[in-house]
């Protein structure tokens, strides 16, 4: 994946994560997506609270859970797109955040709805 | 290999989403999943779970995952323990982070779940091998420990050694220590064995041939121990030794438990005296190492008579106590040439491989009779036991060594059966010789007591001349029952027993007083003869009974004439030749008697001062034989360019004489003029043989 921000070239979710996991869950899997979902918007709200205090550092950190959860699931460009803030963050060397923080919310609303029709 | 569901794994991560995601998929598995949000629950928690692996993200609040790891790590006993950290795709960093701070490996996210649990079973498996491996190892460290047995390693190239730590302990080195090269290994066999091991070694590296080899060695603090050691090559493919490999191990207590039992299986406990056993694989090898020689070995039975009473009416513990005592006493007995064995309950066995004769065999026999002569203390009782002793010599008596000790246990019955306190030999013959021989020592210390010995005199007339010069003294036995008894029946008992010199003495000391009557009576003065024993000269101050005896009968020492046989020469008794030479220094002169039939050489004959050589019989009677004479004539011309006179015995022809005289010999001693005659038929010899015409039909 040689594609740059905001990797809108992406898809929103490989399958070639998610199926194997849905195989190992089963029904479970569902279950463990809808404990994602309900989590990600209150570390969003964080992140959120963190940009408005420019507190980088909770801004890496948060960045770097909700990267690591999302990838987990194959959420790839939602995963992309927190690498690419949580590496930033990590060189304390934000570009547009609020701009990132906006096609993060907008990729997590996307996987609401493709998770949905799933 | 634990099951899945004996598998505790410890899943920390402050994530909740991907925690529950990996616990979910591991559990679904089977698997027993415990939890922490962070790197000091996991650390608070560890021991409580004991898990057999970790799967931790990297960072975490508090304490990250480096530091959780690290700490677990400083744990005991969870050296080996998997932790896989959980790392960012192209987080090289935390990937080289998490391994120096002692990861085992890492999983990147975002996770393969496709791959996941395989590197989970993977690990988990590696580690059970591991386990398994390290308790393999311990266990075979345990069992070299029990076995002691150590190993060593020798990398042919560098010649670099490596010890086992089981090798450095059983040579008392400390844990750790490096040997140099196998040469130092060497080193420490037994200075008796160094050189066999080194060539084991070099054989083996040379020849490639694997060895095993006992030996000694002596440890760094100086103890000795006997070490099995088994060595092997490792070759390469193209052949060429790479390795030797080699284990040594400690068969001390092996070796000793090795000697207890061989003791135990040949020696009697009681007595700590041979066993039957050993006893008759003694008399087996005694036999078959005379081999062709047929050297005598005698074997004596030896039982205590009413032993079996006796421990009926003292108790065994009595019996006991006369059995150690009774081999206490024979272990007196005991030479080189000698074993004594406990054959079985009551009864000794003797072996002696130094048999000469019977009467030696009897004179042993006595000996042990007479060790019971003393009393057993048996608390306040002095207890007497006799003994009966069987006696067989091979080949005597019989031609095995089982026949031969089953000889003398009858013959023992038999002595036992006749009253016991007694021997008897296996044979009938045997039993005769030996009772006929006690019967002649007996008889000859008595006979000695009551002057029963007598000098005969043979006359040696000068042929020439035809004057009678002298006479050899000869002992005969007066016996009161046999009548005159000849040398033949008695010296060779009476030089074993040591009696030829109270013998010997009585006939010198008789021959002498005779020869000085004789003169002074007017007979004529004549040169007297006498024999000597080697006996004499070794075990007797023969020079000064000589010079006593002469002082004493008035004989001057020129008419005396001292005859050795050349069997005394040979012997090289230290200071034959200086007795010889004092004896000859008083002015007595010296024969050599038998001459011809022994060892003399010139050489001998010029280190003893002889003045006259005797020319054996058997040379005389030679002279008409095929021989011609040859030797006789010869001995007449060496003695004349020795300046020696000439004396040749038993001439009983004229013949010989003839022939003697032609030669140069006149001196003759014989049958022709005299046998050896009693002194009361000497006078009437003389002068028969001066007034007759003997002399003018004997001399030429």
């Amino acid at each position: 994946m040689s594609s740059e921000y905001p990797f809108t070239d992406v898809p929103t979710i490989d399958e070639t994560v998610a199926n194997p996991l849905k195989e190992l869950l089963g029904d479970s899997f569902y279950e463990l997506v809808n404990d994602f979902l309900t989590d990600f918007p209150v570390k969003f709200k964080s992140l959120l609270s963190a940009q408005d205090g420019n507190d980088v550092d909770t801004i890496f950190k948060i960045a770097h859970t909700l990267k690591s959860s999302s990838g987990s699931f194959g959420f790839i460009r939602l995963y992309k797109q927190l690498e690419h803030l949580e590496l930033q963050a990590r060189k304390d060397n934000l570009i547009k955040p609020d701009e990132q923080l906006t096609f993060i919310e907008q990729e997590f609303n996307k996987v609401v709805s493709e998770t949905d029709r799933h | 290999m634990l099951t899945n569901e004996q598998t505790r794994i410890f899943v920390v991560d402050d994530d909740h989403v991907t925690r529950h995601l990996v616990s979910k998929i591991l559990s679904n598995s089977g698997y027993r999943i415990f939890e922490a949000s962070n790197g000091a629950e996991a650390i608070e928690l560890f021991d409580d779970i004991a898990p057999h692996i970790i799967l931790m993200d990297v960072m975490m609040p508090e304490v990250d995952g480096y530091t959780a790891c690290r700490k677990i790590r400083e744990k005991e006993n969870f050296l080996e323990l998997p932790i896989i950290m959980l790392t960012g795709l192209d987080d090289v960093d935390s990937v080289k982070t998490s391994l120096d701070a002692g990861a085992t490996d890492f999983i990147s996210k975002p996770i393969n779940w496709a791959l996941f649990e395989q590197r989970v079973e993977y690990a988990l498996h590696a580690r059970s091998m591991h386990e398994q491996l390290q308790n393999q190892k311990s266990m075979l460290a345990q069992a070299q420990k029990i076995a002691k047995l150590g190993s060593w390693e020798l990398s042919v190239d560098d010649n670099e050694l490596v010890c086992s730590e089981e090798l450095l302990g059983l040579l008392r080195l400390e844990p750790g220590e490096k040997l140099l090269d196998l040469d130092s290994l060497v080193n420490f066999a037994h200075p008796a064995d160094k050189e066999n091991a080194r060539a084991h070694i070099l054989d083996a590296m040379i020849q490639g041939v694997a060895y095993q080899l006992e030996h000694r060695i002596i440890c760094r603090d100086g103890t000795e121990l006997y070490v099995l050691q088994h060595a092997d090559l490792i070759k390469d493919r193209a052949g060429n030794i790479v390795k030797l490999i080699g284990t040594v191990q400690d068969i001390t207590e092996l070796k000793s438990t090795q000697a207890t039992i061989h003791h135990q299986n040949h020696y009697d406990l009681l007595t700590d005296l041979p066993n039957r056993r050993l006893f008759t694989e003694k008399v087996v090898k005694n036999i078959v190492y005379s081999g062709n020689d047929n050297n005598a070995v005698v074997v004596y039975m030896l039982t205590l008579d009413n032993l079996r009473n006796l421990s009926e009416s003292l108790g065994y513990k009595a019996t006991e106590t006369i059995l150690i005592s009774f081999s206490s006493r024979l272990k007196k007995l005991e030479s080189d040439s000698m074993i004594i064995s406990r054959f079985n309950d009551n009864t000794f066995a003797i072996m002696s491989s130094g048999f000469s004769d019977f009467r030696h065999v009897t004179e042993t026999a006595e000996q042990i009779i007479s060790l019971t002569k003393q009393s057993f203390s048996i608390d306040t009782h002095d207890i007497f036991v006799t003994v009966s002793i069987g006696i067989s010599i091979y080949p005597i008596d019989n031609n095995t060594a089982e026949a031969t000790i089953l000889g003398a246990e009858n013959a023992m019955l038999n002595a036992s059966k006749k009253g016991g306190n007694r021997y008897l030999f296996y044979s009938e013959k045997s039993n005769r010789e030996a009772q006929e021989r006690l019967e002649i020592e007996h008889d000859i210390r008595v006979g000695i007591k009551r002057g029963e010995f007598i000098p005969y005199f043979q006359p040696q007339i000068d042929a020439k001349s035809g004057r009678i010069t002298g006479f050899e003294a000869l002992a005969r036995w007066n016996h009161p029952r046999k009548g005159i008894v000849a040398p033949f029946h008695f010296i060779e008992i009476a030089e074993q027993t040591g009696l030829i010199i109270d013998l010997s003495r009585s006939i010198i000391e008789q021959a002498c007083a005779q020869t000085q009557q004789w003169a002074e009576s007017g007979l004529g003065e004549f040169n007297l003869g006498i024999n000597l024993s080697i006996k004499q000269f070794i075990e007797h101050d023969i020079y000064a009974e000589l010079m006593n005896i002469l002082q004493r009968t008035g004989l001057p020492a020129r008419q005396l004439d001292i005859e050795i046989t050349e069997s005394m020469a040979a012997t090289k008794a230290n200071d034959l030749a200086d007795v010889l030479h004092k004896i000859k220094n008083s002015g007595a002169t010296i024969s050599m008697d038998d001459f011809g039939t022994g060892y003399s050489s010139l050489s001998q004959l010029q280190t003893f001062p002889v003045d006259i050589i005797k020319i054996d019989r058997s040379f005389i009677v030679d002279i008409e034989g095929p021989g011609d004479g040859v030797m006789a004539k010869t001995i007449i011309a060496m003695s004349k360019s020795l300046g020696m006179n000439v004396i040749a015995e038993g001439v009983e022809n004229t013949t010989q004489l003839e022939m003697l005289l032609a030669h140069g010999c006149n001196n003759i001693q014989g049958y022709l003029y005299s046998k050896p005659l009693p002194a009361t038929e000497f006078p009437d010899f003389v002068a028969t043989f001066y007034s007759s015409n003997k002399l003018s039909q004997k001399v030429l």
